[in-house]
């Protein structure tokens, strides 16, 4: 599957705001409360629903789009933002003093149109294409999942847990049985380097993730580096297939409780998966990760970071207080007119430069 | 009277407040620390309104991104930042035989400064540099705050071998300067100079 454009009017913190995604990695960055996340969620169920119930629309000609995917899309909408219950759900996704949200996703399903404010919800799928093949929409949420793994689907079916429906959909991914073999080249060379960086081939015992470290040394996931567990988790997605051509993978600050001397691997890994032909999205505040994918890129030295199509970055931006969040696109980080991480660096430099100056010989 | 001195591309005035010295033209280190192998002096020593010492360090790489990023790599455990280290230490060094030895008011001045609790000693390393990415002349704000970003990261490393000395360092430049050298004014030479 793939997003070619996804449009936004009024909902949460946007007015009228349209982004033209790359086919490979999608970076985007802004300050916090810009609505980088909520971009990710919303396009995660929108692909994640086609990907799953997609292929039953021609199977099943006589239930209709709109309750093969226009429902159980709502459905997941709600189990991904999950707003206050009520009659009507939806009316805190709708920007503040709108009174209905639009959102539009184009792809090489055609596209995908939802609208909710009070008075409920439609959905509107014109020219509808299924997605060829199976591959998934995956959601690689900030928090890692593999520390709560055991149990934890059954938990979140039955009980109210304060965890967002991206943690569940990724424990049911993780537990897919492994494929036999990884065919692409890029994909086999990106698992050598995560195995690497965490220490071990990730694997799935019963319902218990460990990491293997020697043949007779499995160190169970928890006693893992918490910042270790996302990139084991993402190897094992790969192994699973979870993560192959066609799928389109949402991964929300791939840099949080990482050292920093791991980013460079991230960075890698996000453009293996695009050379794979796998779509990625990611949310994040790291200068590091930002600028080593751009640099990456721009170079192109390896078959993964060489890869066409290139990187694309987005800065969610608000225009002034209270104002709807806007959106600047580039093609390397530099192209970025507007930069909160980059700026915020080097607004530090000026806070040290203006102390530095200050300190001077009293007059006498 | 204002003093001006040429360090490589760039020309340094300094107005009446600074009394400076360039160090390596300095007869008391050229005959007594020079001949020691290995001893270096940072480029301009300066004696602001009379209580305050400036240890100021000269680079210029416009031009030359790659031999920057040799320079800043380790080399038998040497880096551009442990050069401009040592040449504070050995000119701390100076300042204090030149104080006991030749006696006059700078170095002695100097050597107040020094040895006073809570003084004002900074290090100042002018570090012109191009950022090595080629092509991104169409953003003057991304190149501007860049080199913010990369100044400070290098100043954090020459922080931590100027520990001994002082906590006040920065890193700075043409593009940067904003008051750290408070009555210095720095141009481009115009001339061909050496490093």
């Amino acid at each position: 599957m793939r997003v070619d454009k996804l449009t936004l009017k009024d909902f949460t913190v946007f007015g009228g705001t349209e982004f033209d995604f790359s086919p490979g990695l999608n970076v985007l960055i802004g300050a916090n409360g810009t609505g980088k996340s909520h971009v990710l969620k919303v396009l995660y169920s929108i692909t994640r629903t086609i990907a799953i119930m997609g292929r039953m629309v021609p199977e099943n000609p006589h239930l209709g789009v709109s309750v093969l995917l226009g429902e159980p899309i709502l459905r997941e909408l709600e189990k991904i933002f999950r707003p206050e219950p009520g009659p009507s759900p939806f009316t805190s996704l709708v920007r503040h003093g709108a009174h209905i949200a639009n959102v539009t996703a184009h792809g090489d399903f055609a596209s995908a149109a939802i609208s909710f404010g009070v008075h409920g919800a439609n959905t509107d799928f014109a020219g509808f294409t299924p997605p060829r093949g199976s591959a998934l929409a995956v959601f690689v949420p900030a928090s890692e999942v593999l520390s709560i793994f055991p149990g934890f689907v059954a938990a979140y079916e039955r009980r109210e847990l304060s965890f967002d429906g991206t943690f569940r959909d990724l424990c049911v991914d993780l537990s897919a049985s492994l494929l036999r073999s990884i065919d692409s080249p890029v994909l086999a060379d990106l698992l050598a380097k995560l195995d690497d960086a965490v220490g071990g081939k990730t694997v799935l015992r019963g319902d218990r993730f460990y990491v293997s470290v020697s043949e007779d040394w499995l160190l169970e996931a928890p006693m893992l580096a918490e910042g270790l567990r996302k990139l084991a988790s993402v190897a094992h997605l790969v192994r699973n297939g979870s993560l192959r051509q066609g799928s389109v993978l949402f991964w929300d600050e791939p840099e949080t409780n990482l050292n920093p001397r791991l980013i460079p691997t991230v960075a890698h890994a996000l453009l293996a998966l695009a050379a794979a032909g796998i779509q990625v999205f990611v949310a994040t505040h790291d200068y590091l990760l930002t600028n080593e994918v751009s640099l990456m890129a721009e170079y192109g030295t390896t078959e993964a970071t060489a890869a066409k199509p290139k990187p694309r970055f987005f800065c969610l931006s608000h225009a002034g207080p209270h104002e709807p969040v806007q959106v600047e696109r580039g093609d390397t980080i530099a192209d970025l007119q507007t930069n909160p991480i980059l700026e915020e660096f080097a607004a530090h430099y000026d806070r040290e430069q203006k102390l530095f100056a200050e300190r001077q010989p009293s007059e006498e | 009277m204002p003093q001006t001195f040429v360090e490589g591309n760039l020309r340094f005035t300094f107005d009446d407040a600074w009394s400076v010295t360039k160090l390596d033209e300095d007869p008391f280190f050229q005959k007594r620390l020079m001949p020691m192998q290995l001893t270096g002096a940072v480029d301009f020593l300066g004696l602001y309104k009379q209580s305050a010492v400036y240890f100021i360090e000269v680079k210029d790489y416009r031009g030359s991104a790659i031999e920057l990023k040799n320079d800043e790599k380790m080399c038998d455990g040497d880096t551009l930042f442990h050069q401009v280290a040592r040449k504070s230490k050995d000119s701390v060094a100076c300042i204090v035989g030149a104080a006991r030895l030749v006696g006059d008011d700078f170095w002695s001045r100097c050597a107040d400064v020094l040895r006073k609790p809570h003084s004002i000693v900074k290090v100042v390393f002018w570090l012109e540099f191009d950022l090595g990415r080629r092509g991104y002349g169409h953003n003057p704000t991304w190149i501007e705050q860049q080199t913010r970003a990369m100044a400070m990261t290098r100043a954090n490393s020459l922080k931590t071998s100027l520990t001994w000395l002082t906590k006040e360092v920065l890193v700075t430049n043409q593009t940067l300067v904003a008051g750290e050298l408070p009555g210095v004014t720095v141009e481009n030479a115009g001339r061909a100079g050496q490093r």
